[in-house]
């Protein structure tokens, strides 16, 4: 073998190393991505799902929100104003997904989800999300809650009652567990109509783009 | 000498685990991050998120086995280099980043260091590609023992 074929042969086998690793690296990544899919929390039976909007609705919105998030704030006022628009179009599902970073993004679930047991959540969270400038920055935002409580409606005896009650906290963290096997990292995390959207950005444009595939196919 | 090794394959490290954590989970994660620096237009970014941890992943294990190593090391600096150009033009603009992304949930590190950190990473890339000698021992390009830029002298 001369040295200018030994060269060429050594050439090729680098190349063949290299396609090897990449087929590998691919393999595992996809191993990886398939072992997580396979371990995605099924929602137990007793798990009661928060839903605004009719079953009957062709744009279905599955939502993981922190109520201390800017984004998720800025979300919520997009459906909102969506769903006056268009009534009867979206559904929305509620999943807390309080994070870490924010120091009362837990706190300000737990409030909501009381407020949700006496059936004042979509008045109660939203309001805790329009109000987010007054409490995020303060020492104790428990009187604004309060505040906030009073105005929807909700009865302040039983809600105090409720935030002692454990299984809040269960039902907040089950919400957080759905929400990392389903890949949420970040706040809000849109599932609309299972396709992923992370982000307020793109919502508003997203949700005018399905509804009006929705009338053009209704017209057709 | 090891140490240029060592070098190497801490640079190599880096790439592999950012593109690990960032494909072990859905693209949208990523773009959000891209989303926050304001800097990479639509429909770019959605590919770019789609893309980049890919070639960070691939990156990454040709720098720690010493494959195409200067290669490689070229395409690490000019990682480094961009990267060090978005995150400075996001401080400069007083984005509001928490921080940098760039591991995802790993490690969470604010990007006024994660700059620093990555110019670093870059004066370190461009220290082992000055040694490339020194930077290949114990790697598949010494193993297959091609010099660099030999094969284009023999065609």
């Amino acid at each position: 073998m001369t040295a200018k074929q030994v060269i060429q042969t050594k050439k090729v086998s680098k190349t063949v190393i290299a396609t090897a690793i990449i087929i590998g690296l691919v393999l595992g990544v996809f191993g990886i991505r398939l072992l997580k899919k396979n371990k995605t929390e099924p929602v137990a039976s007793d798990f009661r799902p928060h839903v605004l909007g009719p079953d009957s609705a062709p744009i279905k919105i599955l939502e993981f929100i922190d109520l201390q998030c800017p984004a998720c704030a800025q979300g919520a006022k997009i459906i909102k104003k969506v769903m006056e628009l268009h009534p009867g179009v979206i559904q929305v599902e509620l999943r807390y997904h309080p994070l870490n970073s924010h120091k009362f993004g837990f706190l300000s679930a737990r409030y909501a989800e009381c407020g949700a047991r006496q059936g004042k959540l979509w008045e109660f969270a939203g309001a805790i999300l329009e109000s987010q400038s007054q409490w995020a920055n303060v020492m104790n935002p428990i009187p604004i809650f309060e505040s906030l409580a009073r105005n929807t409606g909700v009865d302040l005896n039983s809600l105090s009652a409720c935030l002692a009650d454990p299984s809040v906290d269960q039902y907040l963290t089950k919400n957080r567990e759905e929400g990392v096997s389903r890949g949420v990292r970040s706040t809000p995390t849109y599932f609309i109509n299972g396709e992923m959207l992370v982000g307020s950005r793109d919502l508003e444009e997203k949700l005018n783009k399905l509804i009006a595939e929705k009338f053009s196919s209704a017209a057709q | 000498m090891i140490i240029f090794v060592i070098l190497r394959i801490i640079i190599g490290t880096v790439f592999f685990l950012s593109g690990v954590e960032k494909l072990s989970s859905p693209y949208q994660n990523f773009l959000y991050i891209i989303e926050h620096y304001d800097v990479i237009p639509q429909p770019l970014d959605k590919w770019t998120a789609m893309l980049l941890p890919w070639g960070e992943l691939i990156l990454g294990s040709f720098t720690i086995l010493g494959l195409w190593t200067k290669a490689a090391l070229r395409a690490n600096m000019v990682l480094f280099g961009l990267f060090v150009g978005i995150i400075g033009q996001a401080l400069l603009r007083k984005l509001p980043l928490g921080e940098c992304g760039c591991f995802g949930e790993w490690i969470s590190i604010p990007p006024s260091r994660m700059i620093i950190l990555d110019m670093i990473f870059f004066s370190i890339s461009y220290l082992l590609l000055r040694n490339i000698n020194r930077t290949e021992r114990w790697s598949l390009d010494s193993y297959f023992n091609v010099q660099p830029g030999s094969t284009k002298k023999q065609s």
